[in-house]
């Protein structure tokens, strides 16, 4: 969906807050993503699964919260682990995690260079140990970044976020390789523990959080069972590895919790949603499309129109209260008053959404 | 505006014992947090911070860092050259390193000099987010946030409070007037926000000896003229014409100093009269029949004078329209309530009254909305 630049920047828009539904795509995501009370423990030091229908939101929160936990610039370290496989081998998790490492401490150095040079022999040598798990192998990545003169091109070639908001690749990356290059591993792998153990060592974080996303097409494919089996050997290493402030973060489909079993300081969290939440999701969202010259869209409906999220809202179908049908039938809204040709809605632009909500 | 208006002085400060006490009770009872005092031009935002400041310096377990965003005086502290940026001249980008530095330095952090100008912003980021928790708490108070530019505001956000905020023992204290900014930071998004209530008389009175003003007697009259508000109550208790006159000169002064590139000040601040009696949020299209009577491209001249306000910070949205801050909006109206007889004031109540009539008839679902349109207490006299 699109609307024509005359259209949503008669609006007071400078963007349209509707179009991007692939939230973890989406630039604003930080700025207009809410956050029902009950999920806010994602954010926190603890184990947790949080639980929703496709298009709830578990996507955007779980980037929303690498985004959070990049912020801290290491010092609450984020990885994010998307199976690619759902086969039930033993050690895949651990074999997974630690390329998923492997490419996030990749991407930390990447961003911090300088850092790098001051660290102790034993340090690199450790460091690079680690790195050599990476996806492609350790050249591959070497060769992006010596090649790369932006941050996003390097982002793009492994296919994991940087750590930081630099944008250029300069000298310091140059030297970083060169010396990546150079230093000598360690002769036996390092086991994923040794591994974490670095990043409290030699980045100085505090807690890891892994973020396990990517189960939806699992559920789609197998039974809730098969996402148990898949799930249960991270399940038995929560409590020890909370212990070494390392939280596993599931974001799970909501089928699964009859039958799962939770460790007992685990958090469950579904994200459910209201009329007046999903209301907020849209009122955000205009906030921070028009600059935060108005919250509402009453603000451009006629005058005598009041509430127009909570109407929008409550023409929903009780299965279709989730932030993405609401973002579409705000999206669908807008356009119908482009196409109308008018500048506000109207009470018969909010009738004809009732109407396309019972087809 | 004067520049003693702009000068920090302890000895002048007033009361505000509440937003004081709450500042100093968030530190005490929480390991983090973010304050964010909203006030109108004039409210005392800036002189609230500079109080807190330095009674926050007065305790050890503290490290408390001003930052004036605009330009501002404060003599009283420069014997704490580390503790603060309070410089006579708005801050800008180019500014952003050197404030990123000095915080370094004021909190003992260490970091890594590089000349990639990016990098460099990082890594001093970065050395904030993993400095050491153990040392005293800093305190970072910020004037003016709401009211710089999005660009450097969001430098600043980014570099300076995500990272600080990503350590563990520290406060941000803000003050802000206008539009609430769109931050990204949670914490930010969901900061305690108080707003900066006016002055009560007894205030207002003891301003005006704090001040030595010659009229503390007329404190009352002072007081219901300003709406409470310290900045035109202080301009009135020091000038010595009538007080009708004394509450215009102050509207001026603060105009003058929100709007400084205006070069037509009798049209701006005729445009503002009229929208000050304007008695519910309007819409653009609701007042520019209003504001530019009988003219071709009234819609137009009316978004510029909105835009215009809208970018000095003296106006707002909220919920359906805009509405001239309060703090000019009620020493204004209360102007034109003493001088409402003068022909100029009957003919902006009768274009009101008349344009309220005319969107009750345009809008009848909203007819009782746009009877409000016009104050109480306009007296239209029978020609």
């Amino acid at each position: 969906m699109e609307f024509d630049l005359r259209g949503f920047s008669a609006f007071g828009f400078a963007f349209d807050p509707f179009k991007q539904l692939d939230s973890t795509k989406d630039a604003h995501l930080q700025e207009y993503l809410v956050i029902p009370g009950t999920a806010e423990g994602v954010l926190s030091d603890q184990p947790v699964s949080v639980f929703a229908k496709p298009g709830g939101g578990k996507s955007a929160l779980r980037t929303y919260a690498f985004n959070f936990y990049k912020d801290s610039r290491g010092v609450r370290f984020p990885l994010i682990y998307i199976p690619q496989t759902y086969s039930n081998e033993p050690d895949l998790h651990f074999l997974n995690l630690q390329r998923s490492l492997a490419s996030a401490v990749f991407m930390y150095w990447s961003s911090y260079p300088d850092f790098f040079f001051g660290l102790s022999q034993t340090h690199k040598r450790k460091i690079k140990s680690l790195l050599l798990d990476i996806p492609f192998g350790l050249e591959f990545a070497l060769q992006i970044l010596s090649d790369a003169r932006l941050m996003s091109e390097v982002e793009y070639g492994l296919g994991a976020p940087a750590m930081s908001g630099i944008r250029f690749v300069g000298q310091a990356h140059r030297e970083l390789a060169s010396e990546l290059r150079a230093v000598s591993a360690f002769s036996s792998p390092l086991p994923l523990e040794d591994s974490f153990e670095i990043l409290y060592e030699v980045i100085r974080a505090k807690s890891i959080h892994i973020m396990i996303d990517g189960l939806d097409g699992f559920i789609e494919t197998r039974t809730s069972q098969g996402v148990i089996d898949w799930i249960v050997p991270l399940l038995k290493i929560v409590d020890l590895w909370q212990k070494r402030n390392i939280y596993l973060k599931f974001f799970l489909p909501m089928d699964v919790p009859e039958a799962i079993s939770l460790p007992q300081d685990f958090r469950v969290v579904e994200l459910n949603w209201d009329d007046n939440l999903l209301g907020q999701v849209i009122r955000r969202r205009v906030f921070v499309a028009s600059g935060g010259q108005f919250d509402s869209l009453d603000a451009i409906s006629a005058p005598e129109i009041r509430n127009v999220e909570l109407i929008l809202a409550r023409q929903l179908a009780q299965n279709q209260k989730l932030p993405r049908q609401m973002i579409l039938k705000c999206g669908r809204l807008l356009q119908s008053v482009v196409d109308s040709r008018q500048q506000e809605i109207t009470s018969e632009h909010l009738n004809m959404a009732e109407e396309a909500s019972h087809v | 505006m004067s520049d003693a208006l702009k000068t920090f002085s302890s000895k002048e400060f007033v009361n505000r014992s509440r937003e004081i006490e709450s500042v100093f009770d968030a530190i005490k009872s929480k390991s983090k947090g973010v304050l964010i005092f909203e006030g109108d031009k004039g409210s005392g935002k800036t002189t609230l911070l500079f109080e807190l400041y330095r009674r926050l310096s007065e305790d050890s377990a503290l490290s408390p860092f001003l930052v004036s965003l605009s330009a501002y005086s404060a003599p009283e502290f420069t014997t704490k050259p580390t503790g603060c940026w309070v410089e006579q001249k708005d801050f800008t980008r180019d500014d952003v390193m050197p404030l990123l530095k000095a915080v370094a330095k004021h909190l003992d952090v260490d970091f890594i000099e590089t000349d990639q100008k990016d990098l460099q912003k990082e890594y001093l980021a970065k050395s904030f987010a993993t400095r050491n928790a153990s040392a005293s708490a800093p305190v970072l108070l910020v004037d003016s946030i709401y009211e710089c530019s999005e660009e450097l505001r969001n430098e600043i956000e980014k570099y300076i409070f995500s990272s600080i905020l990503s350590s563990e023992k520290v406060f941000l204290i803000l003050s802000g007037r206008g539009k609430r900014p769109v931050w990204v930071r949670q914490e930010l998004q969901t900061a305690e926000i108080s707003p900066l209530s006016n002055l009560a008389e007894d205030y207002v009175k003891e301003m005006l000896k704090k001040i030595k003003s010659p009229r503390v007697s007329q404190y009352k009259e002072i007081s219901r003229l300003s709406g409470g508000y310290p900045l035109i109550a202080r301009v009135m208790g020091t000038s010595n014409k009538d007080l009708p006159e004394a509450l215009s000169d102050a509207i001026d002064m603060m105009l003058a100093d929100a709007m400084p590139s205006e070069k037509d000040w009798e049209t701006i601040r005729a445009q503002v009269e009229k929208l000050s009696l304007v008695n519910i949020t309007f819409r653009i299209s609701d007042v520019e029949d209003y504001i530019f009577p009988n003219e071709k491209d009234r819609h137009i001249k009316t978004v510029q004078v909105i835009e215009k306000l809208n970018d000095a910070n003296l106006m707002r949205y909220e919920g359906k329209g805009y509405q001239l801050n309060k703090s000019l909006l009620f020493p204004l109206r209360n102007y034109i309530l003493e001088k409402q007889n003068s022909e100029e004031y009957q003919s902006y109540i009768r274009d009101l009254e008349e344009v309220s009539q005319h969107l009750q008839t345009e809008y009848p679902a909203a007819k009782s909305w746009y009877q409000r349109m016009v104050p109480e207490g306009l007296k239209i006299h029978k020609s």
